[in-house]
């Protein structure tokens, strides 16, 4: 099974799922079309439309296979993946963090950190990231609460 | 209207307004100019800025982005040879190999003021259209609304980029996502899990940030190791050229400009589709028009004219369709149309009428904007080839976190910030499994309106079969119909060896 094939799976599930699911929708007497009918209409078209990617998938592999070749994938280096993977790595503990440390500090450690692992890893580097990290918050702090008025997160840390 | 006008024009003029739109066309200038920061992007950490704004002054100051970003999008084409923005593909096609003759000022003003000119010509339309439209929008029923809104969305997924299937599964993803919470008409929980915060549904401006910008930036840090091109001699290049004799040749082009103003127009009243679209298509009908056809591509002028114009004329088409029906052009008038919204302005057919001064300010800021573009970009040239090289360590942990507080600002929830983060995730995803992200956008956007006026319909009257004898409504449905078998003819065709290319349709 190929890519297209085991979205139109999982997509499949998740819109029977959610169809279960629309029978605990509350549905009043008064109205004629409750409120279940139109995720209903919606949930079928997503069903259907998962099997015929599922299908069409199926149905082009084994079109590919007989012409001998498949969809030539873009090279891409495997460092870039590992950015990828630890950008959202680190956003995630970002995240869980302002509650804790705050907005500033959640904030110059996140940035200072994913410049710096994203960056060359030389002292000067490290240097410059969390003069950037500084500024930015600092310039982030005076625009948003200072001028601004929006309060930013706060933490549980004195 | 000519009161109208004048009060909007006022309005626009005040102070605090106008520096507000300046500051936003020096931020579209700015983001337009970075490669792999879309103008989308640009407006989108722009947004929490404006917040604290009245929403004459937020929207002024995101329409200001939105016109600097095209011309942003153009310094970078011509001096790097790489689109800045998604909608100067074709720009690059000629501004760069002028540059490389050693004329990159000559290629970078003659955009700049064919911009210029194609913005003018395209306000005029804007205004009439938008106005027109919009009036013509208020003698609709559910049913004309419903079907509507069914066809743009049709039009949106045939012309997805990867397949019309994939389109189709992104546009009732978007639209599931909006039956999230509770239902627009009764108020009964659908899809919450108990959770207080899914009862009012998905935030839209946290979804939109993370399925188009956090993903959006995952891919330029999937590229980055792919090598950055080198800026064609950044502190050498001489940019000194004379305006005069740069309008001149721009306006001996008059037809090539009024041609590609009308293409870019058109491109950006159809639904989501984009400036990419208008640039490469002006770009081919210049080409298909021109006595010198085998020219083009060697840094030729009416490359450079035909793409530009078109850019900056396809701002306008985009804000007659959020102005006159609340849909988006592309994806930058979405988020528009969530500024608004956060505003507590509804836009749609209603908006002119209602809020005649906001509309009317908005015109004005359009016009003002496309002419401050051009200053602004002079007296930023120099200052702009400096930004295009900051390096993306740097631009990727401060737009994270202005993204993550452009969520929280809704209405100051960490768990906005959460949706942020999941949506950014689902938004890759999907970039990876070639899913095109502006059906879904649109199915956003759209999926409240269509579940109303569908219900709405069919209380009205329950025969469904109104939706097809009703003349407009009907037509509506023929033309989504037809969308739909075009793009399976273009898909048939693509799958052909040396088929059509697909065509761009981005945010």
């Amino acid at each position: 099974m190929g890519r297209d094939a085991i979205t139109g799976c999982l997509l499949l599930g998740l819109s029977l799922w959610l169809y279960r699911q629309t029978a605990e929708i509350p549905r009043p007497h008064f109205v004629s079309v409750g409120p279940d009918v139109y995720p209903r209409i919606l949930l079928g078209l997503l069903a259907g439309l998962s099997v015929a990617l599922l299908g069409a998938d199926l149905l082009n592999r084994g079109g590919r296979r007989g012409r001998g070749g498949g969809r030539p994938e873009a090279r891409i280096h495997r460092a870039s993946y590992r950015d990828v993977f630890l950008t959202y790595l680190l956003f995630g503990g970002y995240t869980a963090l302002i509650p804790i440390l705050g907005f500033r500090a959640a904030t110059v450690s996140f940035v200072a950190v994913l410049s710096w692992c994203l960056g060359p890893k030389t002292v000067r580097h490290a240097v410059l990231c969390l003069l950037v990290a500084f500024v930015f918050v600092a310039a982030v702090h005076l625009m948003f609460e200072g001028y601004l008025r929006l309060l930013l997160p706060r933490g549980i840390l004195p | 209207m000519i009161d109208l006008w004048l009060t909007g024009l006022s309005r626009v003029l005040q102070p605090d307004v106008f520096l507000s739109l300046a500051a936003g066309v020096v931020a579209g200038l700015v983001g337009g100019a970075i490669p792999g920061i879309t103008i989308t992007m640009t407006v989108i950490l722009v947004l929490p800025f404006t917040f604290g704004m009245d929403p004459l002054q937020g929207v002024a100051t995101l329409i200001g982005v939105y016109v600097g970003g095209e011309s942003g999008g153009l310094i970078t084409a011509t001096l790097l040879g790489i689109p800045g923005t998604a909608s100067t593909i074709a720009t690059t096609f000629d501004a760069y190999p002028m540059a490389r003759k050693g004329e990159p000022g000559r290629a970078v003003w003659l955009g700049m003021w064919a911009g210029l000119l194609g913005g003018l010509l395209a306000g005029i339309p804007l205004v009439i259209g938008a106005v027109t439209l919009a009036s013509l929008a208020l003698k609709f029923g559910p049913w004309e609304y419903f079907s509507l809104f069914v066809l743009t969305l049709s039009i949106v997924s045939s012309l997805s980029e990867q397949s019309l299937l994939k389109g189709l599964v992104a546009a009732t993803l978007g639209l599931l996502l909006t039956v999230v919470g509770s239902d627009p008409l009764i108020g009964a929980p659908r899809f919450t899990f108990g959770s207080e915060y899914l009862r009012t549904g998905f935030p839209f401006l946290a979804v939109l940030v993370g399925v188009y910008a956090f993903a959006q930036l995952m891919r330029e840090l999937e590229k980055r190791h792919e090598g950055q091109p080198r800026l064609l001699a950044a502190g050498s290049a001489s940019l000194a050229i004379s305006h005069r004799r740069i309008i001149r040749e721009v306006f001996q082009q008059w037809a090539n400009l009024l041609r590609s103003t009308l293409v870019g127009l058109w491109i950006g009243v159809l639904p989501a589709v984009g400036g990419s679209a208008a640039n490469i298509l002006a770009y081919d009908q210049a080409k298909k028009f021109s006595r010198h056809a085998e020219r083009f591509g060697t840094g030729i002028p009416d490359g450079i004219i035909a793409t530009e114009s078109a850019n900056n004329a396809n701002v306008a088409g985009s804000l007659i369709t959020m102005m006159a029906f609340g849909i988006p052009g592309d994806a930058v008038s979405a988020v528009m149309i969530g500024a608004l919204i956060i505003h507590g302005i509804q836009p749609g057919p209603l908006f002119i009428s209602t809020k005649p001064d906001l509309a009317y300010g908005m015109f004005s800021a359009y016009f003002l904007a496309t002419v401050l573009t051009v200053p602004i970009a002079a007296g930023l040239l120099r200052l702009l080839l400096r930004v295009v090289s900051v390096p993306l360590q740097f631009l990727v942990p401060v737009i994270l976190v202005l993204g993550a507080i452009g969520a929280y600002a809704i209405n100051n929830l960490m768990a906005n910030v959460w949706t942020f983060f999941f949506f950014g995730m689902l938004g890759y995803v999907m970039v990876k499994c070639e899913f095109p992200i502006p059906p879904l956008i649109l199915g956003l956007i759209l999926g409240d309106q269509i579940e109303v006026n569908f219900i709405r319909a069919i209380m009205t009257e329950s025969n469904p079969l109104l939706f097809l004898t009703r003349p407009l409504s009907g037509l509506f449905l023929i033309l989504s119909a037809a969308s739909f078998a075009w793009g399976i003819l273009q898909m048939r065709r693509r799958a052909v060896p040396g088929g059509l290319p697909a065509p761009s349709v981005r945010g």
